[in-house]
């Protein structure tokens, strides 16, 4: 079979591509050997966040009393929960596969492997339940990456777990304890937390959620401490052994885990199950890429220049497998950029503004620079901050902890980045985006009428706040920022 | 285990064995390259699937083998134990095919680009490497992602365009006109001044597409314009049917097996003229048209009577050869029509007079033109004509109407200079030329032939003692 374009993997950079190389007039295969959809809407982002809201359902109905609610015999059926959980995945993998077919994708399932070169052609092998090869002039790599495990705490599915079993399960454990305090780990964990498991987080660095805005993760941290999930920093897990108890006649297998703290000292934790989630590695050995000359750093990601195109033209690479923000998000654009690329070789890709977010409580949302970044660029940053407990919805909505910062220039007055922690922050985010994006300032965002009472009148807030203007909190001293006439 | 030639190329059973790569007693690796092969399609290295020591080549050099032959022996494990049980079936693994001696230095590519692997700078292609800033950098010109879009598409460089949209600072933010205006203001630049101007878009400038577009000096373009060219809107298919097919086949089949080689010769026709003057206003009493083609054809009965070789046929069966030699003389003309070319046959053109001879053709082409000649007349010929006096041209060298051995062409009268009695003077030449199956007729008669033939056309009086 030949084809213009291959794209090996199915994830969210993969199927976008494949979608979009179609769209474009290639004829355009997709070779998966698992789900369509990748590990996105599989095993991470979407089945998380079902589950989160749920939990986040929960957790509101147990704390509607303040509002005069009481509700009596909540209980969980979990296995109906994980059932909804499959279905809304089930229709979102199944809407890939409908979107593939109706935009003319070939959809091949087996596990490919780059063959050789044949001059400018591609020669990849696809073992699926025939050997077959396909030849193509164009090659997307979208292999993505894969859960990191350690090596004295194997999977075993029962007692040891990572991400993808953990939201899998048969019952709700009595205690678990978490090891690596990322994203993952803590998003997971906090939904935990939240159907009346015990949580342990062992975090081998000084804080959670390494390399997010210290005071987003001090909001994060203290709900953690209020909802009883104890954080052990700076604490290495060490050993693990598991424990066969025969307890009326059920037998029964739980975790125990040796760590060590910060002082030197170890101790022994136990837990129903351990949740691994200590990071991901990128997916690039086995896909042949040697045999045709793709380079891969020391740590396994394709190098790709500014094109996504790897050291072999005619072949790019996207998404996880290529390092950087292991984001969904970040691979379906670099998916497209490849795409325009093989259209228009003047395309490199040119974003402004990346923006992610983590799915704890509350959440937190990022764009762009920090202070310390825009600084480190040579910006001159000035930070515009609004608390949520200024805002009228937030209050209402009995989530109003958290903040927004905007980053500024000083000079320019121009947005250079956000970061919020707070109720849906997720969403309100994307407002700080465009604005980054179309190079706008921080007069662009407070000039703008935001309706009430709604979230975003936050990031207005913070963008008044730049200059010392905020209306719905007192400013003791304006900021630093030189007045910017309004009109220009 | 023995070694059997695995599966080498769709469809090839089997390949000439070029050369072996290891000899017995040498200690493989897993993937060391045991023997190359060369099949029709392709030079093909086949790696050995297991480690182990090399016990017996069970074949030869420049030997044929077939896929699944017994090559070598190879004992396995003697290298490195453990990788030898790994992989059982060679059919598995997939041969390092390369394509062809010829593109042999392109077949070293990927070897060369993964040997490079570990240092820097072998991107070919842009080698600015992929930074993974998601931020806005220090001295960035504001401008939307479309503004962006559009200027990098015509390879502008936004630092160099005058913005007027609303200020960001004191830097006016850049607009979709500016880098149009920019673009536009550019081009003109650069056509005037001579550069060469080039257009790196392949769309979304369409507002400006009239408009030649410069690349800046600061960052020569490296992309040639981009032709959306599709082969298959760019032609029409048409199926190749009826005498196209047959004459297609017929060429093939002719040039394939009959080894071509083609004689040329010219010949003052001067008394050819006067006499075929004469012959065609007697002629025309009869209602003929009398051309040149009646004298060519009575010329060639009388040189075939003298090389017997020439109006013959070869036969091959059960690899044994037979000449077969014709006493009959049946001389096909080649006659150009809409659907094709058709050569119809006088037949027992020697026991037929000139006039018979010219009215036969004059008929036959009719007939033939109109597509109304019988399948009788089109077959039967031992030797043919063609003539390309009516259209031009030196000479050509005609495919021969297998299985007959050579074909003549005939080719139109020219005034030229030629010396007679130590004069220049204008005479008039005709030029023939002979193709041959070298099989059956060699260089030197196909030589004595045309000199029979000329012989008889530059003196027609020769043709009249041999008429019948």
């Amino acid at each position: 079979m030949t084809f213009d374009v291959v794209v090996i993997g199915g994830g969210p950079g993969g199927y976008v591509a494949a979608i979009r190389a179609a769209q474009e007039g290639f004829s355009t295969a997709l070779i998966e050997y698992n789900k369509l959809g990748g590990e996105c809407l599989n095993y991470g982002c979407i089945p998380s966040k079902a589950l989160i809201t749920a939990g986040h359902l929960l957790d509101k109905i147990n704390n509607a009393s303040t509002m005069g609610i009481t509700v009596q015999g909540v209980k969980v059926d979990l296995a109906k929960l994980i059932d909804w959980k499959a279905s809304i995945v089930k229709s979102l993998t199944g809407g890939v596969g409908q979107l593939l077919k109706a935009n003319g994708v070939t959809h091949i399932t087996g596990k490919a492997t780059f063959s050789k070169l044949d001059g400018d052609k591609k020669i990849i092998t696809v073992e699926g339940e025939k050997k077959s090869e396909i030849t193509a002039s164009k090659v997307i790599i979208a292999s993505g990456s894969e859960t990191v495990h350690l090596p004295f705490l194997p999977l075993d599915g029962e007692t040891v777990l990572g991400s993808k079993e953990a939201l899998d399960v048969k019952k709700i454990p009595e205690s678990i304890i978490v090891v690596g305090g990322g994203f993952i780990g803590l998003e997971i964990g906090t939904f935990y937390s939240k159907l009346g498991t015990k949580v342990t987080i062992v975090e081998a660095t000084e804080g959670l959620l390494p390399g997010t805005d210290r005071e987003c993760v001090d909001v994060v941290a203290k709900k953690l401490k209020k909802k009883g999930i104890e954080v052990l920093l700076k604490t290495k897990a060490k050993s693990f052994k598991k424990i066969s108890s025969n307890i009326k006649k059920q037998s029964n297998n739980s975790a125990e885990l040796t760590v060590e703290l910060e002082d030197g000292s170890t101790k022994k934790l136990t837990a129903d199950w351990v949740l691994v989630t200590v990071g991901r590695k990128p997916r690039s050995k086995d896909l042949g890429l040697d045999k045709v000359g793709v380079k891969v750093s020391d740590r396994g990601f394709i190098e790709v220049n500014s094109h996504l195109e790897t050291a072999t033209p005619g072949i790019y690479a996207i998404g996880d497998v290529i390092g950087g923000a292991m984001l969904a998000h970040k691979a379906s654009k670099e998916g497209l950029v490849a795409v325009e690329h093989m259209k228009n070789p003047a395309t490199t890709i040119d974003v402004k503004a990346l923006p992610w977010a983590i799915f704890v409580d509350p959440e937190i949302a990022v764009v762009g620079h920090s202070e310390e970044s825009a600084r480190a660029a040579g910006w001159n940053p000035v930070v515009g901050k609004c608390p949520f407990v200024a805002n009228g919805r937030a209050l209402t909505t009995g989530e109003a902890e958290g903040f927004a910062k905007l980053i500024v220039d000083k000079d320019s007055d121009r947005v250079l980045g956000a970061t919020m922690v707070g109720p849906d922050v997720s969403n309100l985010i994307m407002e700080v985006a465009v604005a980054i994006e179309m190079g706008a300032t921080s007069h662009d965002i407070a000039l703008t009428v935001h309706a009430h009472p709604t979230l975003p009148e936050t990031l207005m807030e913070a963008a008044e706040a730049v200059h010392g203007k905020a209306i719905h909190f007192f400013q003791r001293k304006a900021a630093t920022a030189k007045t910017v006439q309004a009109s220009t | 285990m023995n070694f059997e030639l695995p599966e080498i190329g769709e469809g090839v059973q089997e390949g000439e064995l070029i050369a072996w790569k290891v000899k017995a007693g040498d200690v493989v690796k897993i993937d060391q390259t045991l023997v190359e092969v060369m099949t029709d399609k392709a030079t093909v290295e086949i790696p050995s699937p297991v480690a182990g020591t090399v016990k017996e080549l069970k074949a030869k050099e420049g030997e044929q083998i077939k896929v699944g032959q017994t090559i070598l022996v190879i004992e396995e494990g003697a290298a490195s134990g453990k990788a030898a049980t790994k992989t059982e079936a060679p059919k598995a693994e997939a041969p390092k095919a390369t394509p062809a001696p010829l593109a042999k230095t392109e077949v070293e590519a990927p070897k060369a680009a993964s040997k490079t692997t570990s240092t820097q700078a072998t991107y070919t292609n842009g080698n600015t490497p992929y930074t993974g800033n998601f931020q806005v950098e220090a001295g960035n010109v504001p401008a939307s992602p479309y503004v962006r879009s559009l200027a990098a598409k015509a390879g502008v460089d936004l630092r160099n365009v005058q913005g007027t949209g609303p200020l960001v600072g004191d830097v006016a933010r850049v607009l979709e006109e500016d880098v149009l205006r920019f673009v536009d203001t550019q081009g003109r630049a650069a056509t005037t001044s001579g550069a060469p101007v080039s257009y790196a878009s392949a769309g979304g400038l369409q507002k400006i597409e009239s408009t030649q577009v410069a690349t800046q000096s600061k960052t020569p373009s490296k992309q040639l314009p981009v032709h959306n060219f599709n082969f298959e809107e760019a032609v029409e298919r048409k199926p190749v049917r009826g005498l196209r097919r047959v004459i297609a086949q017929a060429m093939v089949r002719s040039k394939y097996t009959a080894p071509h080689f083609s004689y040329v010769d010219e010949f003052e026709c001067s008394n050819l003229m006067a006499l075929r003057e004469e012959m065609k206003k007697s002629a025309e009493a009869y209602g003929i048209k009398f051309s040149y083609l009646p004298f060519v054809v009575k010329a060639l009965v009388g040189a075939l009577k003298e090389f017997p070789e020439v109006n013959s046929s070869l036969e091959e069966k059960d690899g044994q050869m037979e000449l077969i030699i014709k006493k009959f003389y049946h001389i096909g003309i080649a006659v150009a029509t809409d659907s094709g070319l058709i050569v119809p046959v006088i037949k027992h053109a020697d026991k037929k007079s000139l006039l018979q001879i010219a009215h036969e053709i004059q008929t036959l082409s009719a007939k033939t033109r109109a597509g109304k000649a019988t399948s009788e007349e089109l077959k039967g010929s031992t030797f043919s004509i063609t003539s390309m006096g009516n259209v031009g041209g030196q000479f050509a060298t005609p495919i021969i109407n297998y299985p007959e051995v050579a074909i003549m062409g005939v080719y139109k009268i020219q005034e030229k200079p030629v010396v007679k009695n130590g004069q220049i003077v204008v005479g008039h030449t005709m030029t023939l030329s002979l193709s041959c199956d070298h099989r059956v007729v060699d260089g030197a008669v196909a030589g004595y032939f045309c000199n029979a033939v000329i012989d008889r056309l530059a003196n027609p009086s020769k043709l009249m003692l041999e008429m019948v």
